[in-house]
This record gives structure tokens, C-alpha cells and sequence, in this order.
């Protein structure tokens, strides 16, 4: 994907997302150092600044192999005296939680930004948690940029703060700022800038936090908080505007601000509430909004995640026995799961003013319509090969007559858990696949463990709990689906594709060889898009840990079609095309009902159909078919077959 | 500081299956918004969410536009890549609201879903109320020999129809598609007969003959 905006000519305005808005103040600030691991919808900040990085030769950007060591990669960077930046989702976050909490007690040396993007509606992740109170519980200052509209200019400043204090400052996005394009006008890079030479200045006392050292500096990192609330309080993100007389005061926090500076515009109420505008928010500067909340009777926050600010306004008032009050989500004035908007914000600013309690939130549905719409779940891609995979390991599920348990990962493989595969019985966060199978193989007597992880999730997380199980001989079956890609997130590379983030190519690290490293005895590659041998080797895999009582593994491989067709267009190799033979359609329904194929539909008189636009070539619709119906319009070339079963990167 | 106000605002939707092409619709669009002079904001859904599953894209334009996305039952115009998805996303247009829909159904890829009708699902559409112009985009696309030009020919029509209520017009789109794409040339034909075909119509609608304004 290009990312030519990230460049555009400084002083121009330019469409660009929020996550390229925040890479560009990265670069105009002068940025050495940048990692990141993959992740919705954080995964463009790292994405622009690679290809920024391609063109300018600096600064030095890489895809790490988990958010814990981006993190630690990127605070050692800054030791060195390299400004950088880190940037995940906000799970991510939990990985990395470990070096975080120390980074605040040693400080930095050059600026450190970390990136946490949130995921309020969980669009693509697991749980809607607000990373500000990370920054509460492991003092680390927050800063949220005003929407996307200020995501360059906040990023900037996240950096000076993190000068100005030598501590690391969080930038926290959420979805609708990350992902929101808007006309931005861009400064100046300097690519001098960029080009940085670090130089470790050796200090123990501060670096190294044994326990005689953890104290002192616990005791300066409380006085450095109390400076850096005291400098909150005159920065200019935070601002006021509107009625300052006015005796009901909005609170916007982050995109919260432009919701509410939109909502009091729309119900034309803009000239008779003031608006305090919150973006240095944690620590929170109380000393500027006690001095806002003045002859204040009624005060809404509103804020993007859970009720962070509201509740810290809530206490401070308390303290100050200040008898304002604050409504927001704790209270019913704003919905509390989920992502603000207009027309809910639109009430609660109208409540404000009555004092009456919002009516019912979150209308939905179309009264008009008369006729039932069909669901429409993310499904895995006409060509996936995962979908062969799944549709082989029901087979050997039958066959074995075995009982099953799947523990499932995060990926597109997550997709798995719909019908009519529903093979992700359980899925709750990267890696966990094998440490809960780990646990569940000790103890399951009737049923066996499959464990489902995919490429990049097995090196992010993966790797502990299979050595975990070796040593402690836990018998279950992991199934590790390696699709030459982190496919999910937009097809950044792993550590098995051996390119980097720069596109340079680095060694490969092979999976099998990692599962033979670490006592594996058993492991098998398969071809994904060869249902018969996947189902071979699943077979005597499973087998196997019910014979032996230990684990195996089986490693399917093929690339993901979304990586395999626009590299066969660049080599001009083409695809074929799949049709059906309808005289040998017996309208069975198998390739559109358990195999699934979006490409292949259903026609009214029950016999399939081949979306020739959908259609990818993958051809595996012609290996499951029982009466041979499916055929290429024309015979798959040879490079195809390449691509498909692991040529596309790093497949040597 | 002072207010602004929300004069000159337009909200519109795009929405359609995951890969269809949505987003570079909405790409495209914003930068034409852009060189008409306009502020503009598009918010896009990513990752999970875009596996063929069903997409919501959301356009807002104008000067007093601050927040990302659009309120239900205020979308001036929805452009629709697929019908049952106009269908999903209906109750996001307002009461003048225009539809510009391919006449197209993707039948969700469920196992026992069985035969979805085309007819079905518009005359559904259509009693809704609003205005629809269902259109033979993909079919065009195909003729072109580009099928994933259906986002240009439904722009193109739009800009036909004054979709834009005369805040993009069709040579913003054209220098938006001549910058901003990689396959520039079928998708700006495409475009442009998007845009023919909206304006036939209309000079057809004009002398009372035919029209495709389903109420």
C-alpha cells in the first residue's frame, strides 16, 4: 500500500488517516527510531513510517516480533539518546504492560512516545478496554488528540513532553481517529533530522531498578507527576471556549470535544454552555478545570472509552467540596460500551441544560422495512487457505471418531468459529491457544485439544507455551496455520517471511524448526490447499498424542490469497477461473454448505454457481466436490501452483 | 474562538461487502471533496470487520464538520455497492435521502441460507420511500473489463444525478480518480459513463417518458 501522503510537501493540505497524520508530526518532530506490532487499528502508524523510511533512508522503523519487545526495542532506543516511538493496539498494551511500569521509574533520555490505538466497539478486537487508566495506575502522561483533526499536532507534542520531562508520554488513539481520514495541513520534515547515532551513557543507579534503586526513584517520579500536572494545566491542547458565565460547562475529552463542540452547534445552544477542551489529560490538570468549573451548576464530560476523566472530576470535586454536578456514563447521560456519537452526545448536551434524563439510548432499526435482512459476518475469502484446512480437519475429526476440543487464537483463522466449521471453541487473546490447552490436556479425559494459532500469532506468543508443553508433557495437538503473512491487520511481514519492515530481507525463521528446537517430537508440514494431505497428516498427528500422550504439530502452510494474487499479477501470472459442470451437479449442497466457499452459490434450483468475479483460483471447490463438478476454465500453470502453496515471500 | 455554523453540511454513506472496494470509493471521494475545497472526514472500519463481511463507510463534508460519523436518519445520500447491505444501512438516510444502488445481490455466504432474489430485496428497498435509482453498475464494471469499477460508475452517476448537491462535481471526481488510482484509465471510462448514464436519464425524466425514481 502506498503511503505517499505521509511525504506531501509541507504547508499543503492533504488527505490522510489519522494513523499517517500521527507517523507525519513522528517524522516533522524527528523521530530515530519507530517499532510496532500489528494491530487494528493501530497498524498504519508503523506502515507510513516504513514507507517514509524506504524514501528518506531514516529513521529506522521494524515490525517487532510482539508488542513486549517493540516496547522494550523502543525505550532502548531512546536510552541511547534516539528519540522514538512505539505503537500498538490497546491489547497490546497488556503485553507490553511489564516494561511500561518501569519505564516511568527510570525515566528516558530521548523523547518515547508510545502509541496505544483503542478499539472502543471492539471493531476488531476482543475487549473495549481505555488504556488511560494504564497511564493513571503506571504514571505515564496521556495525551488524546482532538480527532483527527489533531493527530499530527498532538503526536508533536507528545514528543516535547517527553522532552521537556525525560519520561515516556502516551499518545492515546481510538478507532475513530485512527482510522478517519480528514484534510490535514502538514509542517516541515527535516531528514537530518532523522539520522541518528545513539550513545548509551551509563547511569546503574537509574537504569538498573533493583529495589534500593526503585525507591529513590519512586520518590522523584511522584514529584515528577506533580510537575508534569502542573505543566497540564498551561499547555495549550487543553482550552476553553463558548459562554464562560454560562453555569453548564462541557467537558470534552479527546474526540469527545468534537462531538460536543458539534452537538451544541447543531441543537444551537453553542452561545449559552462553555467548553472546557481536554487533550494533556492524565495527570489531570485539575487546577485548569477547577478554575473553568466557576459559578459552574451542571458539568457534562464526554469522553471516548470508560468514564476515566468524569470519575477524576468526581473525586477532585469531592476534595474540594465543590457541589457541581457531573453527568456522564456513570450516570445514564452517555452510553457506556460502545463508541460516542452525534446524536446521543446531542441529548446529553440538551440534558445538560433541562436537567432531564435523556430518553432511551441507542434507538435502532428500521420500522419502515418489511422484509428480514440476512447477516452478513465476516467470512474467510474465497480462496482462503484455511478453509480447506478446516474442511480437512472436520473430516479427520469424523473419521477418528474423536471428540474435540478447539482452542482457538486471533487471526482471520478466529473466522473459523462460525458454521460450518466451529473450530474455535474458545478464543480470548494472542497466544492463548496453547497455554489453554496446556491446561486442558492434563485433565480431559473424553476429549482431545487442538490447539489453532496462526503464523504470526505462534511467534508473538506462541513459542513459551509449546515449550511449556513439552516440558511438562502435555498432550494436545496445535495446529499452527502459516499463511506466509500477519493477513488480519493488512499483511505486514513476520519473522518467517524473513523481509522486514524496510523491505530489506533478513533470515527467515522457520517454524518447524522452532518446533523441533524446542522438543517437539512429532511435526509434520502439510500443503493447505491439498485437502487429502492435510487430512493425512492430521489424522496421524492426532494419533499420535493419543498413543503417546504428547503434544504434535502439525504446520499447514499456503499463502493467503490476498498476498498470492496481486503477486501473481506482478509476475503476469494468471489464475484460472473455476466453473461448475452441471451435468454432474447433484445439487448436494457439500461445497456450499461445508465448505463454504463465498465464491460458490447457491441457484434455485439448488445446484452450485461460481461467482466468476470471486472466484480466485484456489481450486480446492474441485477436491471436495464428490462428483467431480468443478473444473478450471483453464489448467492452473505451474507458477500459480507456486504461489499458492508458499512462493510468495521468504518461501525458499 | 468563535462558532461555526453547520450550514453547507453533507453526509453520506457508502456501504457494500468487505473488499468491494469501498474504501477507495471513500478515498476518492475525499480527495475530490478536497480539491472542491471542502474540509472533509471519512471513517472507515479495518481489519476483522473487512473479511467480506458487511462495511459502513461514513463521508461527511463541509466547513463546520467535526465529528467522524454519521447519525442515523441523517445521510443526505447513500451509495451502495450491494443490495441487501442499502437494505442493512436504510434507516441511516434522512427523509429527502437518495439511493444509488447496484442492482446486485451477494447472497451472505451462510450454509443453509438458500436463494436470495434480487427482486425481493429491491422492491423491499423501494418501499421504504426513499428515493432509490437502482443501477446495472457491476454489470458495466464487467463490460469495461474492470469488475472492481462498480465504486466509480455509482460515483460517476451520483455527480449525474447532483448527488453532491453541487459540492463535488465531476471534474473534481475525474482529477481525484486521475491522482489518486493506480489503474486510472477503465476506472475513469467508468466513471464517465456513470455519469452519462445519470444524465440520459434525467433528460429522459424530463420529457416524462421513463424513469427509474422509484417512490
Amino acid at each position: 500500500m502506498s503511503y505517499s501522503e505521509v511525504l506531501s510537501h509541507p504547508n499543503t493540505r492533504r488527505v490522510m488517516m489519522g494513523n499517517v497524520a500521527i507517523a507525519r508530526g513522528a517524522l516533522e518532530y524527528g523521530i530515530g527510531f519507530a517499532s510496532g506490532y500489528p494491530g487494528t487499528p493501530s497498524s498504519e502508524i508503523i506502515e507510513a513510517l516504513s514507507y517514509a523510511s524506504k524514501k528518506l533512508g531514516a529513521p529506522y522503523v521494524e515490525w517487532s516480533v510482539n508488542e513486549k519487545v517493540a516496547f522494550e526495542s523502543a525505550y532502548g532506543a531512546s536510552l541511547t539518546g534516539v528519540p522514538s516511538l512505539v505503537s500498538m493496539k490497546h491489547v497490546g498494551l497488556n503485553v507490553a504492560a511489564d516494561p511500561l511500569f518501569s519505564s516511568a521509574y527510570t525515566g528516558v533520555r530521548a523523547s518515547f512516545v508510545i502509541v496505544s490505538a483503542d478499539d472502543p466497539g471492539m471493531w476488531s478486537s476482543q475487549n473495549e478496554q481505555d488504556n488511560r487508566v494504564y497511564g493513571l495506575h503506571a504514571y505515564i502522561p496521556v495525551i488524546e488528540p482532538a480527532g483527527v483533526q489533531e493527530a499530527r499536532v498532538a503526536t508533536i507534542e507528545a514528543f516535547r513532553v517527553s522532552e521537556k520531562f525525560s519520561h515516556p508520554v502516551m499518545l492515546r488513539t481510538t478507532t475513530r481517529i485512527s482510522h478517519t481520514r480528514a484534510d490535514i495541513l502538514v509542517g516541515e520534515i527535516n531528514v537530518e533530522r532523522l539520522k541518528w547515532n545513539g550513545e548509551f551513557v551509563k547511569e546503574p543507579s537509574r537504569y538498573a531498578l533493583v529495589p534500593g534503586n526503585a525507591r529513590v526513584l519512586r520518590e522523584e517520579l511522584l514529584k515528577k507527576w506533580d510537575s508534569i500536572e502542573d505543566y497540564f494545566n498551561s499547555i495549550s491542547l487543553n482550552s476553553t471556549e463558548g459562554d464562560h458565565d454560562s453555569r453548564f460547562a462541557i467537558v470534552g475529552v479527546g474526540l469527545g470535544y468534537r462531538y460536543a463542540r458539534e452537538a451544541v452547534v447543531s441543537r444551537g445552544i453553542a452561545d449559552r454552555v462553555k467548553l472546557l477542551k481536554l487533550s494533556a489529560v492524565i495527570p489531570f490538570p485539575r487546577r485548569f478545570i477547577l478554575s473553568n468549573l466557576d459559578g459552574v451548576k451542571r458539568v457534562l464530560v464526554v469522553e471516548e472509552g470508560d468514564p476515566v476523566v468524569e470519575n477524576a472530576l468526581k473525586s477532585i470535586l469531592a476534595e474540594e467540596k465543590l457541589y457541581i454536578d457531573v453527568l456522564g456514563k456513570t450516570n445514564g447521560y452517555l452510553k457506556r460500551s460502545g463508541e460516542l456519537d452525534l446524536a446521543g452526545v446531542e441529548d446529553a448536551v440538551l440534558s445538560l441544560l433541562s436537567g432531564q434524563k435523556p430518553g432511551s439510548m441507542g434507538r435502532t432499526g428500521n420500522s419502515r422495512l418489511r422484509i428480514s435482512i440476512p447477516p452478513r459476518p465476516p467470512v474467510l475469502c474465497p480462496g482462503c487457505p484455511y478453509r480447506g484446512v478446516f474442511f480437512a480437519l472436520r473430516r479427520a475429526i469424523r473419521k477418528l471418531r474423536v471428540n474435540p476440543v478447539y482452542s482457538g487464537d486471533i487471526g482471520c483463522y478466529s473466522l473459523g468459529l462460525n458454521p460450518p466449521f466451529r473450530v474455535q471453541d474458545l478464543l480470548i487473546e494472542m497466544g492463548g491457544s496453547i497455554g489453554v490447552a496446556n491446561g486442558m490436556a492434563h485433565l480431559l479425559e473424553d476429549q482431545i485439544v487442538i490447539a489453532i494459532i496462526g503464523d504470526s500469532t505462534f511467534f508473538h506468543s506462541g513459542v513459551p507455551g509449546l515449550i511449556n508443553a513439552v516440558y511438562n508433557g502435555a498432550p494436545f495437538l496445535l495446529l499452527i496455520l502459516d499463511n506466509g503473512t500477519t493477513a488480519m491487520t493488512g499483511h505486514q511481514p513476520h519473522p518467517g517471511t524473513g523481509i522486514t519492515a524496510r523491505g530489506t530481507r533478513g533470515k527467515a525463521v522457520r517454524i518447524e524448526d522452532i518446533v523441533k528446537a524446542v522438543g517437539v517430537d512429532y511435526v509434520v508440514v502439510v500443503n493447505s490447499f491439498n485437502v487429502d494431505e492435510v487430512e493425512d497428516g492430521l489424522v496421524k498427528a492426532l494419533k499420535y498424542v493419543g498413543d503417546r500422550g504428547k503434544p504434535a504439530v502439525v504446520v499447514a502452510r499456503g499463502s493467503c490469497i490476498l498476498t498470492a494474487i496481486p503477486e501473481a499479477r506482478r509476475r503476469g501470472v494468471r489464475y484460472p477461473i473455476y466453473e461448475v459442470v452441471y451435468d454432474k451437479c447433484t445439487a448436494c449442497g457439500v461445497c456450499y454448505r461445508a465448505f463454504n466457499c463465498p465464491a460458490i452459490t447457491v441457484r434455485r434450483d439448488g445446484k452450485a454457481e461460481i461467482n466468476p468475479v470471486l472466484c480466485t483460483g484456489c481450486g480446492v471447490c474441485a477436491q471436495i466436490c464428490p462428483f467431480d463438478a468443478f473444473k478450471p476454465v483453464k489448467k492452473p500453470s505451474k507458477e500459480w501452483i507456486n504461489l499458492l502453496e508458499g512462493g510468495v515471500v521468504g518461501g525458499e | 474562538m468563535s462558532w461555526a455554523g453547520v450550514h453547507g453540511v453533507l453526509n453520506i454513506v457508502i456501504v457494500g461487502v468487505g473488499g468491494q472496494g469501498i474504501i477507495t470509493a471513500a478515498k476518492v471521494l475525499s480527495e475530490a471533496a478536497m480539491r472542491a475545497g471542502h474540509r472533509v472526514l471519512v471513517a472507515e472500519t479495518h481489519g476483522l470487520s473487512q473479511r467480506g463481511g458487511s462495511v459502513i463507510v461514513h463521508v461527511r463534508l463541509g466547513r463546520s464538520v467535526e465529528a467522524p460519523l454519521v447519525p442515523r436518519g441523517r445521510a443526505d445520500l447513500m451509495i451502495a455497492m450491494e443490495v441487501i447491505e442499502a437494505l442493512r444501512y436504510a434507516d441511516y438516510l434522512n427523509q429527502d435521502g437518495y439511493i444509488i444502488v447496484d442492482r446486485q445481490v451477494i447472497p451472505p455466504p451462510l450454509p443453509g441460507i438458500g436463494y436470495i432474489g434480487l427482486d425481493e430485496m429491491l422492491s423491499g428497498l423501494r418501499s421504504l420511500g426513499s428515493r432509490v435509482y437502482d443501477v446495472d453498475a457491476s454489470k458495466t464494471a464487467i463490460e469495461y473489463g474492470e469488475p472492481r469499477a462498480v465504486n466509480m460508475y455509482l460515483l460517476g452517476f451520483t455527480a449525474g444525478l447532483n448527488g453532491y448537491r453541487g459540492m463535488i462535481s465531476i471534474d473534481d471526481l475525474r482529477s481525484a480518480v486521475s491522482e489518486a488510482m493506480r489503474n486510472a484509465e477503465v476506472n475513469l471510462r467508468v466513471l464517465e459513463r456513470g455519469y452519462r448514464d445519470a444524465l440520459t436519464l434525467n433528460s429522459r425524466s424530463a420529457l416524462g417518458r421513463s424513469s427509474i425514481e422509484m417512490n
